[in-house]
């Protein structure tokens, strides 16, 4: 007897399980310990999107996020782990909130979103950041930055409701957003369009809209240059103080081009994120440097 | 007492050429409506604009232009306790997300017909963030912009400020 396609939507990653329990015997300043905060992430303030004369801040900064980051160390050298549970709402049969969506079945949506981590990891695993992050007691320590994604059942950090919409659509869903259009809104919820092109859902395509939205779910903003759009890039401030303005349209968080998070700015949420597990566990952190 | 759900209430009318143009809505709503985290029908409470025909040919069509995305056109204020008014709109969702206003084709098959557009309160979680968005007394603003345009000319929407209650919906002991 041949069994239907399952996703095993119960197994949390051995590794995230083992960060789990060093997290458990963690103590306060330890250099040789593992670290985490689950749960909501607040906007920092240093990032900032521009209008469209490159300079001038239109307001919008990096948004919260839901997420839970894993800081541990041997005291030399450790990782920063980035691990999201996305909960998949199958919305594909309710055009009263979703005009223009086609039926997807529970069972075929489990197969098509099952796609959706392997791709942002990925996309975000590609560039292999590290953060060289130096406090007061522990010193210099180089840390590889990792991002784990799974679907899951229940206990999302993300709660996201799929649509399947050809193309970008033309009515408005209930949010009063065009119903082909995937977005993140913050800090724990989205839509994602199974019939957007772009999708890693399917077997073909760009597989570039998930990580994209992926950006949003870690805070970052849509950096494109669009003068009509009154939109400029987006100012990035480091943890050492340096900044970045990026006006570009074919990264990642711009409209796609390059399909894989490459540049270090990428990671400058999660930077900060790091610093604040270790500083809220008794380390003095004084710089941290993205690599 | 004030309690949720509310009626839907007429607030706002004024004529656009050949159309008349009505405007209700439920002036009274709790977080998770506002929120867009309720269960239940998501058009408990509303935005509705009505379109009356007043002198279009039966079949005539126009372009009619609902005011979505709300960040184009919505504005939210909270009314502090000394009466002043705090503007707690942030769009939370990039306008390369959302898409632009796209105006569409309309028309009135037969003389008397309502058209109506509605405005799910959940849209309004895409311009004000969850934090914000706590019991308390609103003013909403939906600003003038191109409601309607026939052969014969375009016509603006008149703005108006909306009063919004967002009640505490766990009960008081």
């Amino acid at each position: 007897m041949c069994n239907p396609s399952t996703v095993d939507y119960s197994a949390e990653p051995a590794e995230i399980t083992q960060l789990r329990n060093q997290v458990a015997n963690a103590r306060s300043g330890c250099c040789t310990c593992a670290f985490k905060k689950s749960g909501r992430f607040n906007s920092t303030g240093k990032i900032q999107q521009l209008r469209a004369d490159g300079v001038t801040p239109n307001g919008q900064n990096d948004s919260p996020w839901t997420g839970e980051v894993f800081v541990a160390s041997d005291g030399t050298a450790g990782t920063v782990t980035v691990f999201h549970r996305l909960k998949a709402v199958n919305k594909t049969s309710d055009t009263t909130s979703y005009p223009e969506t086609t039926a997807v079945s529970d069972a075929d949506l489990a197969t098509m979103v099952a796609k959706i981590p392997p791709a942002i990891e990925r996309a975000w695993n590609a560039k292999g950041w590290k953060l060289k992050i130096t406090d007061a007691k522990c010193g210099e320590r180089l840390f590889d930055v990792k991002f784990i994604v799974r679907m899951v059942e229940t206990g999302g950090h993300y709660t996201l409701n799929f649509v399947n919409v050809p193309g970008m659509g033309t009515a408005n869903d209930v949010a009063g957003v065009s119903s082909g259009r995937s977005y993140i809104l913050p800090p724990d919820r989205g839509k994602f369009n199974l019939g957007d092109s772009r999708t890693a859902t399917d077997s073909a395509g760009d597989e570039c809209l998930e990580p994209h939205e992926f950006g949003h779910m870690i805070g970052l903003k849509d950096e494109y240059r669009d003068v009509p759009m009154d939109r400029g890039g987006v100012k990035y401030e480091f943890p050492d103080k340096s900044t970045e303005t990026a006006a570009v349209n074919a990264e990642l968080m711009g409209s796609m081009t390059v399909k894989t998070a490459q540049p270090n700015r990428y990671c400058v949420t999660i930077a900060y994120a790091a610093i604040a597990v270790l500083e809220a566990n008794g380390c003095a952190v004084t710089d941290c440097v993205i690599q | 007492m004030t309690t949720a759900p509310a009626p839907l209430q007429l607030a706002h009318g004024f004529d656009c050429g050949p159309v008349r143009v009505d405007l209700a809505y439920t002036p009274v709503t709790d977080p998770a409506h506002v929120s867009g985290r309720a269960d239940g029908d998501p058009f408990r409470d509303r935005f509705e604009i009505r379109l009356t025909s007043r002198s279009l040919p039966d079949g005539a069509t126009f372009d009619y232009q609902s005011p979505q995305p709300l960040q184009f056109f919505f504005s939210v204020l909270r009314r502090l306790a000394d009466g002043s008014l705090l503007d707690v709109t942030a769009p939370q969702i990039d306008a390369h997300h959302t898409g632009r206003p796209r105006p569409r084709k309309m028309s009135f098959a037969r003389a008397g017909e309502t058209l109506t557009d509605r405005i799910s309160y959940f849209a309004l979680a895409t311009i004000v963030p969850d934090e914000e968005l706590v019991p308390g007394e609103y003013l909403v603003r939906i600003a003038s912009f191109e409601l309607l345009r026939t052969d014969d000319g375009a016509w603006q929407f008149v703005p108006v400020e909306l009063p919004l209650t967002i009640i505490d919906p766990v009960p008081e002991d």
